[in-house]
Parts: C-alpha cells; structure tokens; sequence
C-alpha cells in the first residue's frame, strides 16, 4: 500500500510549528520521510539539490509544506521559482500559513499553488488539518508520473 | 401731491422724476391759465361794458338831438299862418299858399322824408304833399294826444312797419286861439339810419344796433323790422345777457331817447367781447406746452443725471457680486453721487483686501489639512500595517500555546492531579478567547480595507437570507421574526451582510433570556439630514442598554455586558460602524434596560427608475 511514499518537504521558520506539524504528522502514523528548512533560501538549496542538500538523493519531493512569512526568502517567492521551473512545477505545494489575508490567497494561487491552508489556532483543528493534508497528498493523491529527478 | 408718488411708486426712477416735474408744470400751467384767463374775460367784459353804456348814451343823446330839430322844424311849419288858413277855410287859394309853405318839408332829395299831410280837428286829411301816405293810416289826433302833452308842442309817435320800410310820423298841432284846430304830419322814413349806421360803425360797435318802440314788440335795425330781443330791455338801464335768435351770446343796453317813444338798443356779441380772452388762452396754451416740454427735459435730462450713476453704481455692484472685484465707479458729478461712489470703492476695495485675505488663510488651511490628510492616511497605513502583522504574530504564539498544552496533557496525563489539569484547561480557554479577540480584530482590520463592490441590493433578500443562518444556530429557542418591507439600496453585498449577521445575531443574542424573542426589523422614512438615504432599524425586547452607554456601543472592544452574561468580543457593532460610514451613512442606536434595543442605520437610497 506505501509501497513508494514521496518524501514531505517542510519548509517552516517556526521550530515549534515545526514540532507541532510533525506531532501531528506522526500522532497519524504518517510513514512519510520529512525533510525540514527554516527558510527559503535552504528550501530553494533542496529542491536544486545545492549548498548542504548537494549529496541528496535526486528526487523531487512529493508534497511541499510551504509557510510564507520566512526569513531570507518568502514562501510565495519560492512558490514562484519552483512553479517557473518545468522540471519542479509538477510537485503539489500546499501553503500552510497563519495569514488569511486576500491578498497572500490571490497571489498564491495566481502562482499556481496548490492548496491553501490556514493554521487553526485551536490544536485540534491543526492537527486534523495537517492529517488531513498528510492523507491526502501523501497517500490518496495520485503523484505525477515520471516524477522527474531533481535538477542539477 | 401724495396721489403723484403713489401712482408711480412702481416705476424706476429715469421715468418717475419728468413724470412728476411734467405733472407738477402742467398743474401750475392749468391753474395760471384758468386764474388769467378768467382775469382776461372779466375785464374783456367790464370793458365791454364800459364801452356798452358809453356807446348807448351817445346814440341816444344823438338821437334826441335829431328829433330835437326834426320837432322844431316841424313845429315852427305848423306856426306858418297859411298853414292854419287853409284848415280854417279850405278854399284853393289857401291850399295853394300852405302847400308853398309844406313843400320845403318835403325835398325831394332827402330819402327820409316820404309825405307831409294836413289834417283837421275832425281827422280828415286836408292837404298832401306831394301826396297821402294811404299806407299808414292813423288817428293821428289819438297817437298826438297820446305820445304829445301840451297843444303846443310838437310830438315824434312810435315806428311802424311800411312794407319794407319803417316809417313815423312827426306832428305838431295847428293852433287856432290856443286850442289845435288841426295838425301837421311830416312822415319819416328811418331815413337816417344810414347815418346812424355809420355813426355806430364809427364808434366801433361790433355786434348790434336796434331801435324800438317803448311799448310793444316793434324793433328795427333802423332800416327794417326785426324781431324783438328775447328778455324785456326797456324797464332796466342794467346790461343784459341773453341768446340771440342765431344762437348767438350777446350782451345788450337799452336807453330811452329822450323827446322821442323809442329805446335805442345796442348789442355786443360776447364772441367778439371774449376774442381777446380766447386769444389770450391760445397764447397761454402755447406758451404752457413749450414750458411743458422744457420741463420734461429738463427732468429728463436730471433723472439721467440721477440714474446714470445709479445705473453704473448697479452694474459694478452686480459684476462685485459675481466676483469682479477689479470693478470701480467712476462719477464725478461733484455730490452726493459722488459720494456715494467714493463710498462704494472704499467699500469693494475693503471687501477685496478681505477677501483675499480670507482665501490665502483657506489656501494655508487648506493646505495644513492636506499635510494633515496625508500624515493621518500615512498614519491609518501604518496602523493597519501593525494590526495585521501583530493579528499574525500574535497567532503563532497562542498556536503554540494550545498546541503544547496538548501535548502535555497527553504526556502528562497521569502525573497531572484535579488542579492541575484545571489549569491547564484555563489556559487553553484563555488562548482560544484570545485567538477569537485576534480574528476579530483581523477581520475588523480587513473591513476598514476591502475594496467595496456596490451594486444595487435587495435587503429583503439578503435579511431572510441571514435569518435562516441564525436560525439554525437558535435551536430550543421561540424566535419571532417581524420583517417589514425593506427597500433596494446601493451598497456591498458582503459588507452589508456583517453588518445584518452582526445586527440580527445582537438581537437575538441580547433576547436570550426571554422566553419569546421578538425581533422587528424594518425601514423607516428618509426626512431631515438624512435625505436621500434609507433608515433600516432592527429592534429586539431583549435586555437593552442604559442610553448613557451608547455612545460606547459602537466601539472597538466596548462591551456593556460581562463575559459570562453574553459572550463576544466587542466587535461586531465596531464592524458596523465601520462598514456603515464607508457606504456614506450612519449608525446609531437608542434601548431602555430592560425593555430591548433599536439599532439604526442609513445607507443611500437606489432613485427610482435605476
């Protein structure tokens, strides 16, 4: 059944969101390898396979976790690279963030994002959320086929 | 003088002025030439009369001159002996020596004299020369005795009509011892009447002379018979006016002739008395319209004197008016115009210098406030700016803080006791009200930024729309909805939908402890300020509010209420606000403790026909 299961790119600048996240990933047995960046600039570095990600596996990720308030480089600019890029643009990216502004929303999926989730204060609804995003984008969707390596 | 002002009270002054002067010259011209000319025909007719009685006097005595000698010669013939022979003894021969005698009497050239006759004392005719006037038949014994007196004398008897003529007789009595024993006739003819013509032309008399009888009806223009004059002229010496048979005003004085049965009568013709006076009028008249037109003029002219400058004086009045302020009179009329116009420049170069003053003092207000404006909007970027960003920042913090009380209840459950775990459940509930403290004022934040999209709004709609919405949140509950008719409005959609969820959710929030809730909501009429905008209110009998608070209502954060009575934030009447004035209207609300609650709120009405 999990017979291939992607890697979860997590890019978070909140190392206790990123506690929270992966409580909640694991509290639902989610099987899935988590990788975890504290900005844009480290999460730009994986997805090129660059800087301290250079001797990784050639594989794209199959779900980005993006935050947009980070440091370096925001989440919506990292949204826009990895959208422009024919060999990233399959990869699902869902953008898990406090701000419910419009504005965020509208650019967000102008770029082309694939989900937009904002982070319920309330424990109990994150931790829904964050499984239910788990299920559904590590188990019930279908990745693309020919999931292409990740480039040079 | 007060019915002139008030006839032209309404009209401009360039016409008022010559009016009046015209009407004032025309009064004086009427009046001095009525006066003048009554003056003129009083003494016109004195005069007349003057030359009246004179005229009259001096035919008369003319007259009795005349007939003074006619009786004398006449009288000294009758005197002759031959004459009173051939009466005595009627023989040829005496005839033929009293007709020598008569003959001269009669000559021949004189057209007045007509016969000479001799009569006896038994009235019969004895002699003729040159022969018998059988026409005029009389008793002249009678009319001698009548218009005569003594036997000696010698008497002129009333004129009489002749055919064409009027003729007289003059007689004088034959005296035989002292008693007449006949009479001697000489008949006249008016034979002088010519003469007297010429006299009366020579005295200058236009008009009439007459001659008539003392008694009857007998007048003659001294040559033929006329017709009497109307009034009775003889009993009086005074001058009478009266109508001639020609329709003509005469004036006329009759006087007797002395030795004689005759009135000598002269008429003037008051025509010919008045011409002068007539004459005099005509002048006047003429006189009176060049003065008229002189006046009017001259009040012509002086009223535009008055008016040129008034005129000019409105035109820069009217140009100041509509902002000319570089407009200034010019009069040099050297009075109170002109006064008048300094007066006026003064003034417009005052309310210029003030004028200015008080733009260049908007102008830097203006100014200030723009700073002002643009530091405040500046400011309001900023302060939105922080809301949202600490409305963000602020929700991490409490995510984690509900996050890792879960996570320690989970891991500590069993080391936690009674007390413990109740703290820890408190601070969960103090995190989530902040969080719901922190959506709010995120979303109030929002409210005052969103870009509006207005388009024309069915209230009804969307009010039943948002009653089913509560409905569904008011299970357990009697709710009693009343919705009136709501009007179209101009607004958006989803502003206007806080702003009813905020309301309606108020309403039934605040009736909670009734056991039935009425809620009206409903539109009221648009009159005073709030013309042209459309009042909808929502009114509720729940727990109402002390008006001393309201003022505080419609604050961020006011709440009249503790926590545990009703829950909220404070808010959602902030929201209302907030989204009400962008729309352009207004908020407002009015409750009694107790008794409920009215919140009001206009928003601009749709004009019929869009």
């Amino acid at each position: 059944m999990m017979t291939d299961l992607r890697e979860i790119l997590l890019a978070e600048d909140s190392l206790k969101d990123v506690e929270l996240i992966l409580a909640a990933l694991e509290d639902h047995k989610l099987a899935n390898e988590i990788t975890v960046v504290n900005d844009g600039a480290q999460a730009l570095d994986y997805l090129y396979c660059r800087g301290s990600f250079s001797s990784r596996r050639r594989v794209n990720p199959g779900l980005v976790l993006l935050d947009i308030k980070m440091p370096k480089v925001d989440g919506l600019e990292v949204l826009r690279i990895l959208k422009s890029d024919e060999n990233l643009k399959t990869i699902p990216v869902v953008i898990l963030t406090s701000s419910r502004e419009e504005k965020d929303l509208f650019e967000s999926y102008r770029l082309g994002v694939n989900s937009y989730v904002v982070k319920p204060v309330n424990f109990h609804e994150f931790m829904e959320a964050v499984k239910a995003l788990g299920v559904y984008w590590g188990i019930i969707n279908e990745p693309p086929p020919k999931a292409g390596k990740a480039s040079a | 003088m007060t019915i002139l002002p008030a006839m032209t009270s309404g009209m401009r002054i360039r016409q008022r002025l010559p009016l009046l002067i015209g009407g004032l010259i025309l009064g004086v011209i009427i009046a001095f030439s009525f006066t003048s000319y009554r003056g003129v025909n009083d003494a016109a007719f004195e005069v007349a009369e003057d030359r009246l009685r004179s005229l009259t006097h001096q035919l008369a005595e003319t007259f009795r001159v005349l007939a003074r000698d006619l009786r004398a010669t006449i009288q000294a013939a009758a005197q002759d002996p031959s004459v009173r022979d051939c009466i005595r003894t009627p023989r040829p021969a005496s005839y033929t020596a009293a007709t020598e005698v008569l003959e001269p009497l009669v000559p021949p050239r004189d057209r007045a004299v007509l016969a000479v006759e001799l009569w006896n004392a038994r009235c019969e005719r004895v002699l003729a020369v040159p022969q018998p006037m059988e026409s005029a038949c009389a008793n002249i014994q009678k009319e001698f005795k009548d218009y005569g007196g003594k036997p000696d004398s010698c008497v002129i008897a009333p004129l009489r009509p002749s055919g064409d003529l009027m003729i007289y007789p003059v007689i004088a009595a034959v005296l035989e011892e002292g008693q007449p024993a006949g009479y001697l006739v000489q008949w006249r003819r008016l034979g002088w009447a010519e003469q007297a013509r010429e006299l009366a032309k020579l005295l200058g008399t236009p008009g009439g002379c007459f001659l008539g009888n003392d008694r009857g009806r007998i007048w003659s223009d001294l040559a033929t018979l006329v017709p009497p004059p109307p009034v009775e002229v003889r009993e009086t010496s005074q001058i009478q006016r009266y109508r001639r048979e020609n329709n003509q005003r005469v004036i006329g004085l009759a006087e007797r002739i002395t030795g004689t049965p005759w009135f000598v009568l002269i008429e003037l013709q008051e025509e010919v008395v008045l011409a002068p006076g007539a004459r005099f009028l005509q002048r006047v008249t003429a006189i009176g319209l060049v003065l008229l037109a002189i006046g009017l003029g001259c009040a012509w002219l002086l009223s535009r004197r008055i008016t040129a400058p008034l005129h000019s004086l409105t035109a820069a009045a009217t140009a100041i008016a509509g902002g000319d302020y570089s407009r200034t009179v010019d009069i040099r009329t050297g009075d109170e115009l002109e006064e008048l116009s300094n007066a006026f420049n003064t003034m417009v170069a005052r309310v210029r210098d003030s004028r200015q003053e008080l733009e260049s003092r908007v102008r830097e207000r203006t100014a200030e406030l723009q700073e002002r404006t643009a530091e405040l909007q500046e400011r309001n970027a900023e302060l939105d700016a922080f809301a949202y960003s600490i409305s963000h920042d602020l929700r991490s913090p409490l995510r984690h803080i509900d996050g890792f009380i879960d996570l320690l209840q989970k891991h500590a459950a069993g080391m936690l006791d009674e007390k413990g775990n109740r703290y820890l459940r408190i601070v969960r509930e103090s995190s989530e009200q902040m969080a719901a403290l922190i959506d709010d004022l995120l979303s109030f934040s929002r409210m005052r930024r969103a870009e509006m999209e207005m388009a024309c709004l069915d209230l009804d709609n969307l009010v039943h729309e948002v009653i089913a919405e509560l409905d569904r949140d008011s299970h357990g509950r009697r709710v009693v909805w009343n919705v009136g008719k709501l009007p179209l409005v101009r607004a958006d959609r989803s502003m206007i939908r806080q702003v009813l969820l905020n309301l309606l959710g108020n309403a039934l929030k605040y009736t909670r402890p009734r056991e039935e809730a009425m809620i009206e909501v409903g539109a009221a009429g648009d009159a005073g300020e709030l013309r042209g905008q459309v009042v909808v209110f929502v009114r509720d009998n729940g727990v109402g509010f002390d008006m001393k608070y309201a003022h505080k209502l419609f604050g961020v954060f006011q709440r009249l209420h503790g926590e545990t009575e009703f829950e909220g934030t404070g808010i959602g009447l902030a929201n209302v606000r907030c989204i009400i004035s962008r729309h352009g209207g207004r908020a407002w609300a009015e409750g009694v403790v107790d008794r409920g609650a009215t919140f009001y709120f206009s928003l601009p009405a749709v004009e019929k026909g869009n």
